[in-house]
């Protein structure tokens, strides 16, 4: 037995510096520092030991092998570049060449204009914004008016480039820095600065004179030459890209530009736009003086370190002219003054006007004293501007009890365009104890922290220190907040100050803040429910698992009303209920579920399935005392078990509806030979491993979600998506058989294997192989659709091949050894076996004789390859490498012999080391690969906030 | 369409282990995905699940070489290295049991390290200690264990 180091406290300083020592001098190290403690010193050179043992004891990863390898290797296929588009891709006869930005509305690429040999950027649209019915026909109606535009001083608009569902715009390129660039926080000498602005001024003439509005004007739209010419990007944009009007009663040209873009710029936005009222050329003669302003004085006339606060200075304060540096002229000055009226029509109402003051400038003194205007009562701005961004919550109320004592409302709370709700396994949505503030969990900008949002604020404001944090949850007074923060349960005060650690919680907690200023949580390390004072300490153990019953896990507490009883959360394996643990420490199971939160009234709500169920809950008795309903569905939750939902002590309840996280998403495209692509008119989704139908018309796929992963079958000409199968577990890898009638698939349902269902669903689902242990994955079928090929995933790196004839379930391996071989494929005239085997160090495609792998083995790819596809026809075999799909021509007369393979088109196949996800069409003239598509992002997220919500479940709860 | 109604009804319960390991690692090598952040909490659970699955396999090989009659044709001569690794994992999961009641956070490191694979890095974001901490326990862990093995 070892003696245990922490009997001695230095022991741990001693080993980092021993292990910061080079090897040879570790030893002699150790001896001096632990002088006579001979035991201590065994017990280190130990450990030391083992920095420099290389005997394969215990080696990271070394449970690894035996069957998780396939999870792990198709986990590692999907590479999201969130690119719509590749270097080579084409639109129309634009060729791609490099992503140059992305923004808002879709990316922007250099390409190569194959017709006119020059370079253009295109400006490809989301899939997002290119499906919205209408938003098509008039943003291609709004960039014929933008095409006719034409001045040295505005990047032109060529006109617009479609592909299948890609829409782009092709717009004039332009090279070098934009003013924002060039001001990064500092003035440009007043004559760089005039001179600039008078070309700016002249470009925006030209626009107005053929009635167009740029609406969107800012420092980072204009681009500056090295010879001092300008050019102004994305003329007309902001209106051409604009959704549909927000409100139903509004008129287009009233939200002109969308929220994103209203949010991103409210520095240059004028007090009409800040409104949302209706705009004309003064907007962008305002934004006009807010750029020369800025160009001046170094600093932007009207800045905030929010939104907020910016466009409160837009409608309030007027920007500080004494910043202005001495030597600008009177002219300029006026001019400012005039573009920065906030009343439009006391602004200056022609640009042109604005080149007569540039004449006009020449070195002067200082002019009158800005006449104050007339203040507005912020408090009516903020709500219109609210309106207008779509920031303040919409009161909707759907439904109105007449019973209940206290009304039921229902709310949308939206968030700011651009923050993304992110849940995890802890709850991602806090509710304050008197429902009035909702904290939850997002990422702005691709940073996740914490959100608090009052119900009576206009906006959302981050909490400071709360970066990357999780599990949010509230102090029974509502003034501080707990929460996980890597691993460390942190709380802060929500009235300010900085976030303090009460305790290490590594794994993740889930916790609650009891009435006697304790804390209890659990982590899934710790495993069990603990409790910690809230001014930090030591946590003590609360519960023990009964692994009798198979507990792994409790989780998810939360406080009864008398301060002294917890509800939790108890898995168990694959079973889990929601319990109590009474005050005397004993733990009663109350029902299948999880993640259960206590109403006033006496109701538990908590999950059951992914949705919130209710049941009447007599606290006293601590029992159930009636069945259990569901009550809410479309609830977002984690793996079934946490649901992001949130409840306060008046009964509110807000929750964060499903399907707003950004997921990775993939399409289905045709190529032909040539690489031109046809993209199958099927909405893109979590698609991966496909096969095509033998007649072409259905195409069965793995659609993964949340933890559930079902093969599915996609109608491509009916356009329908129909499950085939529906165990709560893995189902993936779909075979179709040559004839059509039937698809088989791999299951990790309860006694896994592969199995093989009807195609059209119909009839039972029948067992092909067993296994107790390696993966068995389907490939493909012979010719004769009697034998089934697949692959035996023996450990992550090695795989063999093998074939099994039902309906004798002996699994009989073809091909073994201490490497990966898989996704064969047996010719179409039965005799010849395709492969994919990295035994030389890298996958190359091989053939070999089939049933008698033994007699030979040929090897086609030269260069790498995956994934061998034989023709219809027998003459070709396809495979794939990384940059494309090749075709090597084959003969059989005498042997097997093939062509050195040609490569057909270049495309990023999706797939990863299982091979790529395509299929050949039944003519060997097209192929349909699985693409990555951008990642699905909701225009603007929203929570839901019920009022009240108990009033409603208990009556539901009573009804007979 | 079929995919939002499939949501709605949630599907069943699969917070099986296996649901749970396969959505970690899709999760741990999604990162391209910038909004998950917690990471370590990722790595903990799926480590854990691991050690659980890994056993649980192993168990079941284990049954099955002591007679136990699946219907299973084994597959040549393969069942034999897996029953090797099978006793060697499940000897090692007999060990941790023991040595996490000597020492929690070393049979935690090990789920992390030998279970699941995860990198030092990985580890000390999993169980909130630092890199070197991570380097240092796992060589104590490892003595600790050869000891016992011994």
């Amino acid at each position: 037995m070892m003696p245990d180091l922490t009997r001695w406290p230095h022991a741990d300083q001693l080993l980092d510096e021993a292990l910061a020592l080079p090897a040879h001098e570790r030893d002699a190290f150790l001896r001096r520092a632990t002088g006579a403690d001979a035991e201590l010193l065994a017990a280190l050179q130990a450990v030391v030991a083992e920095a420099a043992s290389h005997d394969g004891f215990l080696v990271p990863g070394g449970a690894l092998s035996g069957t998780l390898g396939e999870e792990v290797v198709q986990s590692l296929g999907p590479e999201e570049s969130g690119l719509l588009l590749t270097p080579g891709a084409r639109v129309e006869h634009y060729e791609i060449v490099a992503l140059i930005g992305r923004g808002g509305m879709g990316e922007v690429y250099r390409a190569r204009d194959q017709r006119l040999h020059r370079d253009v950027a295109l400006k490809v649209l989301r899939a997002r914004f290119a499906r919205e019915p209408g938003r098509i026909a008039r943003f291609q109606r709004e960039a014929r008016t933008l095409a006719s535009l034409s001045h040295s001083g505005i990047g032109a608009i060529y006109g617009v480039a479609e592909d299948g569902e890609i829409e782009a715009l092709v717009l004039e390129l332009v090279e070098g820095p934009t003013l924002a660039q060039c001001l990064d926080a500092r003035a440009l000498p007043v004559s760089e600065a005039l001179a600039i602005g008078r070309r700016v001024a002249e470009a925006i003439e030209a626009a107005h004179a053929r009635g167009i509005l740029h609406r969107d004007l800012k420092p980072a739209n204009i681009k500056l030459a090295p010879d001092g010419a300008i050019k102004i990007l994305d003329f007309g944009l902001a209106k051409a890209l604009a959704p549909e009007p927000l409100w139903p009663n509004s008129d287009e040209d009233l939200t002109g530009e969308s929220p994103g873009i209203l949010l991103g710029t409210p520095a240059y936005m004028s007090p009409e736009q800040v409104r949302g009222e209706p705009v004309d050329e003064r907007a962008d003669i305002w934004a006009f003086g807010c750029i020369v302003y800025e160009m001046l004085a170094g600093v932007r006339a009207f800045p905030g370190a929010s939104a907020t606060e910016v466009m409160a200075r837009v409608l309030e304060r007027n920007p500080d002219f004494d910043a202005l540096p001495a030597s600008t002229p009177e002219s300029i000055r006026r001019l400012l003054r005039r573009a920065l009226e906030k009343n439009p029509r006391r602004r200056l109402g022609h640009i042109g006007d604005a080149l007569l003051e540039f004449d006009d400038a020449s070195p002067a003194g200082r002019g009158p004293a800005v006449a104050a205007v007339p203040p507005r009562l912020l408090q009516a701005m903020l709500v219109l501007m609210g309106l207008a961004l779509g920031v303040l919550a919409t009161f909707l109320v759907l439904r109105r009890e007449a019973a209940p004592s206290r009304s039921v409302s229902r709310f949308m709370v939206p968030l700011p365009a651009g923050d993304i709700p992110v849940t995890g396994f802890q709850p991602a949505v806090a509710l304050s104890p008197d429902g009035r503030t909702i904290v939850y969990r997002a990422s702005r900008n691709g940073a996740v922290q914490l959100f608090r949002r009052d119900l009576d604020a206009l906006e959302p404001r981050p909490i400071e220190g709360t970066e990357n944090a999780t599990g949010p949850f509230f102090s029974p007074d509502g003034r501080s907040l707990g929460f996980d923060s890597d691993g460390v349960l942190k709380r802060v005060s929500l009235t300010g100050g900085s976030p303090v650690v009460i305790c290490q919680a590594p794994g993740g907690a889930t916790a609650a803040w009891l009435p006697d200023d304790s804390i209890v949580f659990a982590t899934n390390t710790g495993r069990v429910l603990q409790r910690v004072p809230a001014s930090g300490g030591a946590p003590v153990p609360l519960t023990a698992l009964d692994t009798s019953r198979g507990a792994t896990l409790h989780l998810l507490p939360q406080g009864l009303p008398d301060g002294r009883t917890l509800l939790f959360t108890i898995v168990s394996g694959a079973g889990r209920h929601i319990a109590l643990r009474l005050p005397s420490g004993e733990i009663r199971v109350l029902a299948e579920g999880t993640h259960a939160r206590f109403l006033p009234g006496g109701i538990l709500v908590f999950s059951r399935s992914g949705s919130l169920w209710g049941a009447p809950f007599d606290a006293v008795r601590h029992a159930l005392t009636g069945p259990a309903v569901p009550l809410v569905e479309g609830i977002e939750h984690t793996d079934n078990a946490v649901l992001h939902f949130a409840t306060a002590s008046d009964g509110s309840l807000t929750y964060l509806p499903a399907g707003q996280e950004v997921g990775s998403v993939q399409r289905l495209v045709w190529f032909d030979r040539s690489g031109r692509q046809t993209d199958v008119d099927l909405e893109p989704g979590p698609y991966t491993r496909v096969s095509l139908s033998p007649d072409d018309r259905a195409v069965a796929l793995t659609q993964r979600e949340r933890g559930n992963t079902d093969v599915w079958v996609a109608n491509l000409e009916r356009r329908t998506l129909s499950r085939l199968t529906f165990e709560p577990t893995i189902e993936t890898m779909p075979t179709w058989s040559p004839d059509g009638t039937r698809i088989a698939f791999r299951s990790e349902r309860e006694g896994p294997g592969i199995f093989v269902r009807d195609a059209q669903g119909a009839g039972p689902t029948e067992r092909l192989t067993s296994t107790d242990g390696p993966i068995h994955s389907p490939y493909s079928w012979t010719p004769d659709g009697r034998t089934l090929l697949l692959a035996v995933f023996r450990s992550f790196r090695q795989q063999a091949i093998a074939s099994v004839t039902p309906p004798d379930q002996t699994v009989r391996v073809l091909l073994d050894g201490e490497f990966a071989q898989l996704d064969p494929h047996v010719s179409p005239d039965g005799r010849w076996l395709a492969y994919q085997s990295d035994e030389s160090g890298r996958f190359e495609v091989y053939v070999r004789p089939y049933p008698e792998v033994r007699a030979g083995r040929w090897q086609v790819s030269t260069a790498g390859g995956t994934s061998p596809r034989w023709s219809r026809d027998g003459r070709e075999l396809f495979f794939v490498d990384e940059s494309g799909l090749l075709s090597a021509a084959v003969s059989v007369g005498g042997g097997f012999a093939a062509a050195p393979p040609r490569r057909l088109f270049r495309v990023k196949p999706f797939g990863g080391r299982l091979g790529a996800d395509y299929e050949v069409s039944a003519d060997g003239r097209r192929f349909l690969f699985i693409l990555g598509a951008p990642a699905r992002a909701p225009a603007t997220a929203e929570l839901v906030y019920v009022q009240h919500w108990a009033e409603e479940v208990r009556a539901q709860l009573t009804q007979p | 369409m079929a995919r939002a109604q499939l949501r709605r009804r949630g599907g069943r319960d699969s917070l099986e282990t296996a649901g749970l390991v396969n959505e970690a690692y899709l999760r741990l090598v999604d990162q391209t995905r910038a909004t998950w952040r917690d990471r370590g909490h990722f790595f903990a659970v799926s480590a854990m699940a691991m050690r659980q699955i890994i056993v649980d396999h192993a168990r079941r090989r284990a049954r099955l070489k002591r007679g136990g009659d699946r219907g299973v044709v084994p597959l040549d001569d393969v069942h034999e290295p897996a029953a090797r690794e099978s006793h060697q994992v499940l000897e090692i999961d007999r060990a941790l049991t023991k040595l996490a009641s000597v020492n929690e956070r070393l049979a935690r490191l090990v789920e992390c390290r030998y279970f699941a694979g995860l990198t030092e890095e990985e580890t000390a974001a999993a169980l909130g200690m630092s890199v070197r901490t991570a380097q240092r326990e796992w060589f104590k862990a490892k003595a600790w264990l050869r000891r016992e093995l011994a």
